[in-house]
């Protein structure tokens, strides 16, 4: 029997509203310190250039500067700026190239991180930056990927040739491919290329770092990944690792901008430099240029289709633009690779990607990782090739997807659940499938619609190392203390986990106060990433849950003179099973433990170190209904209707707004999203929201979610994921409808009214 | 990258003549301040770092909407583009430009945001001015020599270029009354996003000889076409005396697309300007009709 909920499932307030409202709500560039200095960064006008010579001497003598540091100053030690290197053994992690210091000895892009300043207030520290003397030798620099492997291109790492960072061939590969190609009745060859997107949080990266007086150091600092920051720091600066305390106040926004070190480094050499507080905020513009983005790839599809639908192969050749340096390229990779080739079942797969280094800001890891990238090829060839056989697109998908029981990423953890053909199913209805698809198109404003869809994650299982450690404290008031490794960046954790961990105690929502993000107060997470904290650390928080309430359980069996098994606890009692009378509160149990006369004290608490035993992927169906004007290109969004299989709801409000925010940033990538670096001299134009546009609310159509219950068995209270699902097929479903609408197929994100254009003039010729 | 200002000596004068005196000492090492929509994020990024700023918002003489049937229309200088969008003898008579005020920028531009600043900064992609060219205004400028009026279409000298002089300030737009029996509206397209900068804008006047049937005359302006927007004269030579039929449209909006000097996105914006000078005269004339 289905056990009856109390909190999970319901559409509870968010809990951190208030200080946000507020404007209690601390972020990093609140704090302040006392004798707190101010950094700034000196960072390249050049995108490829030798650094001859640095005279800091002017900059150093003005009055109120503290410290000037540049690449002499700072640890010889090359890194990795992505922090999910940590999660795989050595012998794998070092297949990704280190290859940044904290300040470089050579340009590398223009914003590569030269040197910089430590003083007194802001303005000092930005007039120093001028008084900095800096001579370079400018080098050739290159930023096209195809122009980048030519022989002969300049060399931006010495030990990579041809600029290729890394060759990866996906793991996964199976059968024989040209056997596929060659059973095939149908081929479709395809090239397709995805663009540089920005995170675009509100807050722009910032850190405070302080030494005290015995060398132990405080960051303060918006990382989704608290434990790896603070491990990788202690590893670049040799400080041993329980001397740093790292927090992290309420985030404004990440979308992935945080699963790299982006200030912290240069912030940190300049506290130990300096040996006071430094807070070095990134502005606005630093954020556009100096961090990192979504990862732009070409992908060649060739794929082989049997007329009855099957797909007998699939093989896509992957050319990733890391910029400057390596970062999140390598993983991001992986899961663009793996999302590409196991969506569908197919005996035949291979996929190959060169992953190659330009003169452009760095790229990373953004809400999907490599997701929306592998979908916005392989959603519109899905759609090209059930057309070439005569296949409504829907019945394609429904015929080939991977589902429940069929090899996930990997053969060694099958799909757990999937609920995508009901998402299918509500999704065609709302958006009228079927009386709309391939209907005539005739005037200049033709209407059209698309589908994709997507499979996510929960977690990395099996693919890194991940665990949750939890801890929960009882007060006396029968309130419970929830001590978590997370951070609240937007997405609603502290409601989420909150709900759970209410709902396995037995209390109300208001008894669960969060403690997050401090490695003085939390244990071990691996943190905010693949969509894992519903699922993984929900089930983290079940388990510890239960320990603690075992033990008021058997402190209420003495009282009632009840077994344990005898028992349940509701809203805060504890009752007797069918003797609603006999009850005590949680309340009195706990009071009764810590105030403990008898000898018999204790704090009732628990704590759990918990590894995920699965990995339940999260279908989403999307659909697109367009307008296109036949005469200027432009595409008018009418509708999205997202249907989404996420086990259960813990919060339907919360899952709504995700995949609504989701949408937003889908449809950004799809329409009005371009970062437009300068092809001569390698300047970002796209360094504020006046030039790289991302929708607002008048840019939005009216999006329908639909959210699929049906509980996966190893979830918590049957929850699967939601945090990226919501952008994965946006773009793809929008081109789908298009080319619906229009005949127009767009292969080239950002879909522009001229591209549309381009293709209508073909098609008529 | 950089966001403090530089630093500069600050003037706050109360009248127009305190404004002028301060002009006439400092010249173009001075900069009004009135809104500050452009001026302050220019001179954050140190685009641009005055040694004088003068802010002139405090100046109560330069905030009327004043109407009169034989004057016309009277806006003083620090009217905000948000005041001109919502008042009613505007919206009534002159709904071009108000139509073209609600188009700047987003509600907080349109808000801290004044037309004067507005066409002193003479971008050529912003909103007021193809309205204000149609409209045939003429604008009131100030130094301590006395004042002189400036027509619309010689006010505007270049991309972010006027006629004024480091010592003036302009005070006033006279927007003289539309001839009888006319319609105007104002088109356009934006960049990429419904907040953006026009890629192509497109105002339009037309007069009608009620009594023949025929359009008396056209004025038709094209915005973020040309290093400034300017009248299409050649387009509107073709509609003189015409009935505006869909054969004649279309050939008034190709003369119109040859007219322009797109800087980027050229064709797009040509076909762009065609379509919507087409659009926006087909809806011109079913309301003459």
């Amino acid at each position: 029997m289905e056990r009856e909920l109390s909190v999970v499932g319901k559409r509870l307030p968010r809990i951190d509203a208030p200080a946000k409202v507020t404007g209690e709500a601390k972020y990093t560039v609140d704090i302040k310190l006392p004798g707190m200095l101010f950094g700034k960064v000196l960072r390249s006008p050049y995108a490829h250039a030798m650094i001859l010579k640095i005279d800091k001497s002017k900059a150093e003598k003005l009055p109120g500067v503290e410290a000037v540091i540049t690449s002499e100053d700072i640890p010889v030690k090359l890194f990795n700026s992505g922090l999910t290197d940590l999660l795989v053994p050595e012998e794998i992690a070092k297949n990704d190239p280190r290859d940044q210091y904290v300040l470089s000895n050579k340009a590398r892009f223009v914003g590569d991180a030269i040197a910089a300043v430590a003083a007194r207030d802001r303005k000092v520290a930005e007039a120093a930056l001028d008084l900095i003397e800096v001579e370079y030798k400018a080098l050739p620099a290159v930023f096209d990927v195809v122009e980048a492997m030519k022989p002969g291109a300049p060399k931006i790492h010495d030990f990579a040739n041809g600029n290729i960072a890394r060759h990866i061939s996906f793991p996964g590969a199976i059968g024989d491919i040209e056997k596929g190609f060659q059973e095939a009745d149908v081929m479709i060859e395809e090239t397709f290329n995805t663009t540089k997107q920005l995170h675009c949080p509100l807050e722009p990266s910032a850190c405070i770092a302080s030494f005290d007086s015995i060398g132990r150091l405080t960051v303060w600092s918006p990382t989704q990944l608290l434990y790896l920051a603070r491990h990788k720091i202690a590893d670049i600066f040799d400080i041993p690792e329980g001397k740093i305390r790292w927090i992290t106040p309420f985030v404004g926004g990440s979308f992935g901008n945080a699963l790299t070190l982006r200030a912290e480094p240069i912030c940190i050499a300049l506290a130990r430099k300096t040996r006071k507080p430094v807070k070095l905020e990134y502005s606005s513009e630093e954020q556009f240029i100096a961090t990192q983005s979504r990862q732009p790839f070409t992908i060649a599809v060739k794929m082989g289709v049997k007329n009855d639908g099957a797909i007998t192969a699939l093989q896509g050749k992957l050319t990733a633009n890391s910029g400057a340096y390596y970062s999140l390229s390598g993983t991001t990779t992986n899961v663009c690779m793996a999302m590409f080739a196991t969506l569908y079942r197919c005996p035949n797969v291979s996929v190959e990607a060169d992953i190659v280094y330009t003169n452009i800001p760095i790229s990373g890891g953004y809400r999907g990782y490599g997701n929306p990238q592998a979908m916005w090829a392989l959603e519109q060839v899905v759609d090209v090739a059930a057309r070439r056989v005569g296949m409504d697109p829907v019945e394609f998908r429904l015929k080939n997807y991977r589902r429940a029981g069929d090899p996930g990423w990997t053969a060694s953890l099958p799909i757990e659940s999937c609920a995508l053909e009901e998402c299918i199913k509500l999704g065609m209805d709302k958006i009228g499938w079927r009386e709309k698809m391939g209907g005539t198109k005739e005037g200049v404003k033709r209407r059209g619609i698309g589908m994709a869809i997507q499979r996510h994650v929960s977690g990395t299982q099996p693919m890194q190392m991940t665990h949750s450690n939890i801890m929960i404290k009882m007060n006396v008031d029968g309130s419970a203390d929830l001590m978590v490794s997370g951070c609240e960046m937007g997405q609603g954790m502290f409601g989420v986990l909150a709900q759970i961990a209410a709902e396995e105690l037995g209390l109300q929502i208001g008894k669960i106060h969060v403690v997050n993000g401090d490695t003085d107060e939390t244990m071990f997470d691996d943190g905010q990433h693949a969509s894992r904290t519903t699922y993984v650390i929900g089930n983290a928080i079940i388990e510890t849950a239960r320990q603690v309430k075992q033990q008021l359980l058997e402190r209420a069996s003495k009282i009632l003179a009840t077994r344990v098994d005898d028992m349940y606890v509701r809203d805060g009692q504890i009752y007797v099973r069918g003797d609603l009378e006999n009850k005590i509160s949680v309340e009195d149990i706990t009071r009764r433990a810590t105030y403990n006369f008898e000898g018999q004290g204790r704090n009732i608490a628990g704590k759990c170190s918990y590894v995920p035993k699965g990995n339940p992927p999260p279908y989403s169906a999307v659909f697109a209904e367009v307008e296109v004007d036949i005469n200027n290109g432009a595409t008018k969004l009418l509708k999205i209707v997202f249907a989404h299989d996420i086990g259960r709801a813990i919060n339907p409000t919360n899952v709504e707004g995700q995949l609504e925010g989701g949408v937003m940033h889908g449809i950004g990538y799809a329409l009005t999203e371009e970062y437009m670096v300068n092809g001569n001299n390698g300047v970002v134009e796209s360094d504020s929201f006046t030039n790289y546009k991302i929708p607002s609310t008048l840019d939005m159509p009216n999006v329908e979610v639909i959210i699929v219950e049906q509980p996966t068995p190893s979830g918590p209270f049957g929850a699967k994921s939601v945090g990226e699902c919501g952008l994965n097929a946006v773009a793809p479903a929008i081109a789908n409808a298009i080319y619906d609408a229009t005949g127009a197929r767009v292969r080239d994100l950002r879909i522009t009214p001229e591209k549309i254009l381009e293709e209508l003039s073909a098609n008529i010729l | 990258m950089i966001t403090t200002l530089k630093s500069f000596q600050y003037f706050h004068p109360n009248t127009v003549e305190e404004a002028v005196q301060i002009l006439n000492k400092y010249g173009d090492r001075a900069k009004v301040l009135a809104g500050g929509t452009d001026l302050i994020p220019s001179m954050k990024r140190q685009k641009i770092a005055p040694q004088y700023v003068v802010y002139i918002n405090d100046i109560s003489q330069l905030k009327h909407i004043d109407f009169g049937a034989e004057e016309g229309l009277r806006i003083g200088a620090l009217v905000s583009h948000h005041s001109i969008a919502s008042s009613s003898i505007i919206r009534e008579k002159f709904q071009l430009l108000a139509k073209a005020c609600n188009k700047v920028g987003t509600p907080h531009v349109r808000r801290m945001g004044t037309i004067g600043g507005n066409i002193c900064m003479a971008g050529p992609s912003q909103d007021t001015i193809p309205a204000l060219l149609v409209l045939e205004a003429q604008m009131k400028v100030v130094s301590l020599q006395g004042e002189r009026i400036i027509p619309v279409d010689e006010f505007f000298t270049g991309p972010f270029q006027t006629a004024i002089t480091g010592e003036e300030i302009v005070t006033e737009i006279q927007i003289p009354c539309p001839p009888s029996d006319s319609v105007a509206d104002y088109q356009w397209v934006t960049k990429r996003t419904v907040v953006d900068e026009t890629l192509v804008g497109v105002a339009a006047l037309l007069g009608m000889d009620l009594d023949r049937g025929v359009c008396k005359g056209a004025r038709i302006a094209l915005g973020s076409v040309g290093p400034k927007p300017f009248r299409a004269r050649e387009a509107e030579e073709i509609i003189k005396g015409e009935k505006l039929e869909s054969k004649l449209i279309e050939a008034v909006a190709q003369a119109a697309a040859e007219e322009t000097k797109p800087r980027s996105r050229a064709d797009y914006r040509r076909r762009e300007v065609g379509l919507l000078v087409k659009s926006t005269l087909e809806h011109l004339w079913s309301q003459l009709r």
